[in-house]
């Protein structure tokens, strides 16, 4: 029992930290502030709530389980809209698009109204 | 002994992936051509501080460490709110980025001071007269309203004591037991005194004063016998 608990918290931890390194080279190798966005607000968010899970398992505590499915649904709710607002912050600013981007929606939004 | 051998490897192996990703977005955050960039790279280094106190946590055994992580996640989020605002109120510097800014917010507010000078003719020449670059538009377009609403109050000043003056003469009238058209005749002769003069904000407030109680007083008693 304490093995295999102890194989989930390595688990958690191993693929939290896959999924923060994983954030980190995106956030490196992206072009553009809005596709960099995306591998910090998911990945990066996913990597730590995995770890928070991974404290609560570990001390196989029902109430520093509770503690840290509430951190992790407060984290995991609010990076995406912190992240949202800043994208939409940045585009109704003006910051461009990168040069290989496709299509604006917003862009074209605007131009018809 | 054998489960707590293999969290400890996985938590160093953690702690090393970490501190690797850490370095990275620190580099992002140095790097970042824009602010929004650097913004972003430190909302990630706030989730990747809460990595390692989980993983600190789960070393040393002090599962208090969590409340400590879920309160760097609030500061984090409000700290990244607190920037969004901030990165819409602030306009977009020129060569900040490589590729030239976009030329929307700039062309923009360029009608609008020529659209608010029509209207106000004395205050706004002024700054309108300065050659415009690109950051205090919004400035001048403040300035513009600005003294728009110095004229229109000054024009509400010059209508109230026009209606003032008028009914006072009115009264005037009534007390010397004259017709009320008397205290007619004198209205209209003070009401275009003020509406003319309401290009010049302070001014017609003191010869106003100085005319009206005058002039009611003086046709009503060339009229009146």
């Amino acid at each position: 029992m304490e093995i295999l608990l102890a194989l989930v918290t390595a688990a958690l931890i191993f693929v939290g930290a896959i999924f923060v390194l994983a954030a980190a080279l995106g956030i490196n190798r992206f072009p553009d502030l809005y596709s960099r966005m995306h591998a910090a607000s998911k990945a990066g968010t996913v990597g730590s709530a995995l770890m928070l899970i991974a404290v609560g398992i570990h001390a196989a505590d029902i109430a520093i389980l509770a503690r840290s499915l509430a951190g992790f649904f407060f984290f995991v709710l609010t990076a995406p809209v912190s992240a949202h607002l800043l994208a939409k912050a940045a585009h109704d600013t003006g910051y461009p698009l990168s040069d290989i981007s496709v299509q604006d929606d917003m862009r074209k939004d605007e131009e018809k109204v | 002994m054998t489960g707590q051998s293999i969290t400890q490897f996985a938590v160093h192996a953690g702690l090393i992936v970490l501190g690797i990703s850490f370095l990275l977005t620190a580099w992002r955050v140095i790097k970042g051509p824009t602010l929004p960039d650097r913004v972003i790279a430190l909302d990630m280094l706030v989730g990747i501080v809460m990595g390692f106190i989980a993983l600190i946590a789960i070393r040393t055994g002090y599962t208090l460490y969590i409340d400590i992580a879920i309160s760097l996640g609030l500061v984090g989020f409000l700290a990244t709110v607190a920037f969004a605002r901030f990165i819409l109120s602030r306009k977009l510097r020129g060569g900040e980025d490589g590729s030239p800014p976009d030329p929307r917010p700039r062309s923009l507010p360029q009608p609008l001071p020529q659209a608010t000078l029509a209207e106000p003719a004395p205050l706004a020449p002024a700054p309108a007269a300065e050659p415009a670059p690109a950051k205090p538009v919004l400035r001048k377009a403040d300035q513009t309203k600005a003294s728009a609403a110095k004229v229109k109050i000054a024009k509400a000043k010059a209508a109230g004591k026009a209606a003032v003056v008028a009914e006072t003469a009115a009264a005037e009238g009534a007390r010397k037991g004259r017709k009320p058209e008397v205290a007619a005749k004198p209205a209209r002769t003070v009401r275009p005194a003020a509406t003319a003069t309401p290009a010049e904000p302070v001014q017609p407030a003191k010869p106003a004063k100085a005319v009206k109680p005058a002039r009611p007083a003086k046709p009503a008693k060339k009229e009146t016998p």
